[in-house]
């Protein structure tokens, strides 16, 4: 006997959830439609009662929209595994349906292709995207991480680097101002901004973001 | 009205344009010719040139009045069609006394003559009022101050001619000319507010000959005044009072219709020029003229209620302006939300009935060859999924340039990004997008604002910029998002941006909606070191 996989379609579009229940039914062995709902709402307590594996979620839906009924269904079910479907291919609805928890973002023009791959993916405890979006996904992920890299240092002035250097060399205030012939007022209010803008809350914090970039060596 | 905005370049208006000059030539002919012979007391036969003037005028009028299509001018040709009733009674009730060889009276041929042009006078007051904002308020105190001044001067040149001129003598006199300078003076609003624009010199031309003109007869009339008054010089007088209004009130109906004026020097001069020059002429009729007691008394007595009058219309008219502004640019961001109301749904109806129907389409398709995909050719079915695929990608282009989905659902922020990916793709200028804003996401009417104004600011530089690198910024300063698009183009001057002829339908839209929210709107630029525009809209905007 194949293992049921229990699924809830949601979605406001009638043809579309007819779609989706003639496709698992023929491509996805042991698939099992429980229940359909027409919105984010009667979803969410569709998924309170029955508990399914798998929750086909629309992005827009009318009353509770895709975004919301993720979120509170991934914090209050976090076993059900939510794969969103949608017409959006924007990166915006991409980032923001995984940031609520979804676990695979399947185009609807794909979904001949793609849902069966997305189910097995989420009950493999993995994540999928279609085709489409990978790259534009990834490309922002590039960017975050070149950013996250080189924007801290970058986000200093020449002045506040140094700045940064010798206080986490353990130098004193007044050591620095006399280093740098800058007053001692100065040399506090570029610490008070490299901490601001380094959203870091004292100096141990400081020493130890100095050494983890390599500003200064232990 | 859209014939408003039809451009003059076309030979047909040219050549009705140039007739319209003629004709005006003929009538400032006949009427130098009139005050000439008046001046060296010639035959009265060349006096009468200065009727033929009127005759030309009015002449002219009824033609454009027949052949125009347009409803203001059909309703004219009816008036038209009635003064001249009045007009030809008249003169055959003149040439009836005449052959009778009755001594002149002034009687009913004179009341014929008198109402001839009222009809057209109103039409064209009519006409006037619905060309521009001007209340029915501020043209019945100019009509009350007008007839003020009129009355001024009549009882001032009543007193210095008491005893030789009866009171009928005087008014008639003074009501002629008036009365007869009203189909000119429609003839003047027809003109200068037809469908097409007079070209600027042509109409300073007209102006500054009709002013030149004005000034000598009065100079001239009040010498002669001072000397030996000979009979008809009050007439000539209020000519040449009548030319000056002529004059400038043809410019100041010029200034309306002509958008390239700047919009701070037209009010001045609409609301100034033609009241002041009635208060200059009661008060010079007032000061020169020698006056026994009642009549002095009683002309001062009007002087200060034409001042009183006019204080009141000059308020009047700011106030209207001012409201009149308001509502132009409240309709303007009605306008535009309606059609932004009607894009949005336009785009979520293709979005999620069209583009979700053909996916669902395309998945049945699949569904049906994946059956029989062994003997079937799958190459067939591929072409078949290309075109569904294709549909929905234009399909998506669409619903973006329509209305973003993302600005709803996203906020300002994701749907700029989006643009800015589709603008890299597609131009060869580097567009980058950057934001610090602790309030994101930017949702709402503060967002769809920023977002069209960002889009239109983005096609500008496109256009005209050439521009290598394009910064789009979105900052929060306060209660305010401020977004600022920087190129590093060619630039432009920035002056030229206060000139309303120049700016594009566009930028002028952009500007009052952001005007009409109590944003700000600044540009930065000059030739050859790009441009930066920075727009400030308040968040709580509804």
């Amino acid at each position: 006997m194949m293992q049921q996989i229990r699924i809830v379609i949601a979605d406001d579009h009638e043809m579309v959830r007819d779609g989706l229940r003639l496709l698992l039914s023929s491509r996805v062995d042991g698939a099992d439609v429980v229940a359909e709902a027409s919105n984010g709402r009667e979803a969410v307590r569709l998924i309170r009662d029955l508990g399914p594996d798998i929750v086909l979620m629309d992005v827009s839906m009318p009353e509770l929209n895709g975004f919301e009924a993720v979120k509170r269904i991934t914090r209050d079910h976090p076993s059900v595994n939510v794969i969103a479907l949608s017409m959006h291919d924007s990166k915006d609805y991409v980032t923001r349906m995984m940031g609520a928890g979804a676990k695979a973002y399947v185009l609807k023009e794909s979904v001949f292709e793609d849902l069966h791959l997305a189910i097995e993916a989420v009950l493999d405890d993995q994540i999928f995207l279609s085709a489409r979006l990978i790259n534009n996904v990834l490309k922002d992920y590039c960017r975050l991480a070149m950013e996250k890299s080189v924007d801290a240092e970058h986000a200093l002035s020449r002045r506040e680097t140094e700045v940064l250097q010798l206080v986490a060399e353990g130098n004193r205030t007044t050591d620095i101002s006399e280093k740098l012939s800058i007053s001692v007022k100065t040399v506090e209010s570029h610490r008070a901004q490299i901490l601001r803008k380094l959203e870091l809350d004292g100096i141990a914090a400081l020493t130890r973001f100095a050494i983890q970039k390599g500003i200064v060596s232990i | 009205m859209i014939a408003d905005s039809l451009p003059i370049e076309s030979t047909g208006l040219r050549h009705r344009l140039n007739t319209e000059l003629a004709v005006v030539c003929v009538i400032a002919a006949c009427l130098i010719v009139a005050t000439l012979a008046n001046l060296f007391n010639a035959e009265r036969a060349w006096i009468n040139t200065y009727w033929l003037s009127c005759a030309v005028g009015a002449l002219r009028l009824a033609l454009v009045g027949l052949k125009s299509p347009v409803a203001n001018f059909r309703s004219l040709r009816e008036s038209f069609a009635l003064g001249l009733g009045f007009y030809v009674a008249g003169m055959l009730l003149w040439i009836t006394q005449i052959l009778l060889g009755v001594d002149y009276v002034p009687g009913p041929s004179d009341l014929m003559f008198l109402a001839a042009p009222l009809p057209v006078f109103w039409q064209a007051l009519k006409f006037a009022r619905e060309q521009s904002a001007i209340t029915a308020n501020t043209i019945a105190c100019d009509a009350v101050s007008l007839s003020l001044a009129i009355t001024v001067v009549i009882v001032s040149q009543f007193a210095q001619y008491a005893g030789q001129w009866t009171l009928a003598d005087v008014v008639l006199s003074m009501a002629y000319p008036i009365l007869y300078l009203a189909p000119i003076g429609a003839f003047f609003v027809i003109f200068l507010s037809q469908p097409y624009k007079p070209n600027l010199a042509g109409a300073w031309l007209v102006t500054t000959g009709s002013v030149i003109l004005g000034v000598a007869f009065t100079v001239w009339t009040y010498e002669a005044m001072i000397a030996e008054p000979p009979v008809g010089t009050i007439t000539d007088f209020m000519f040449g009072v009548g030319t000056i209004m002529l004059g400038y009130g043809s410019a100041i109906l010029y200034a309306r219709a002509e958008p390239s004026f700047p919009r701070e020097r037209r009010n001045a001069f609409v609301a100034d020029v033609l009241p002041t020059l009635a208060v200059l002429v009661a008060v010079i009729s007032v000061l020169t003229t020698e006056m026994p007691d009642p009549y002095k008394a009683l002309s001062w007595i009007f002087l200060v209620a034409l001042l009183l009058v006019n204080g009141f219309r000059q308020i009047r008219l700011v106030a209207a302006q001012k409201r009149s502004r308001e509502r132009l640019s409240d309709l303007a961001s009605r306008l535009e939300s309606a059609q932004e109301e009607e894009r949005k749904n336009l785009a979520q109806y293709l979005h999620d009935n069209i583009a979700q129907g053909i996916a669902v389409l395309r998945m049945k398709f699949d569904l049906a060859n994946g059956d029989r995909q062994e003997t079937a050719s799958s190459d067939s079915s591929h072409q078949v999924n290309d075109i569904f695929d294709q549909l929905i990608g234009d399909i998506r282009t669409k619903t973006f340039e329509l209305s973003p989905p993302s600005l709803d659902d996203n906020g300002l922020t994701a749907a700029l990004g989006r643009l800015i990916e589709s603008l890299n793709q597609n131009h060869a200028e580097s567009f980058v997008l950057n934001y610090c804003c602790p309030n994101l996401p930017i949702r709402g009417a503060p967002a769809r604002l920023l977002y069209r104004v960002g889009k239109e600011l983005l096609t500008n530089v496109i256009k005209h910029a050439k521009a290598s690198r394009v910064e789009v910024a979105l900052d929060c300063r306060g209660k305010n998002i401020v977004m600022t698009v920087r190129d590093d183009g060619c630039g432009m001057d920035a002056t030229l941006l206060d000139n309303e002829a120049t700016e594009s339908f566009g930028l002028y839209s952009i500007r009052e909606s952001i005007l009409s929210v109590k944003g700000d709107f600044q540009v930065r630029s000059k030739i050859g070191s790009g441009t930066i525009v920075e727009v400030s809209v308040p968040e709580s905007v509804a």
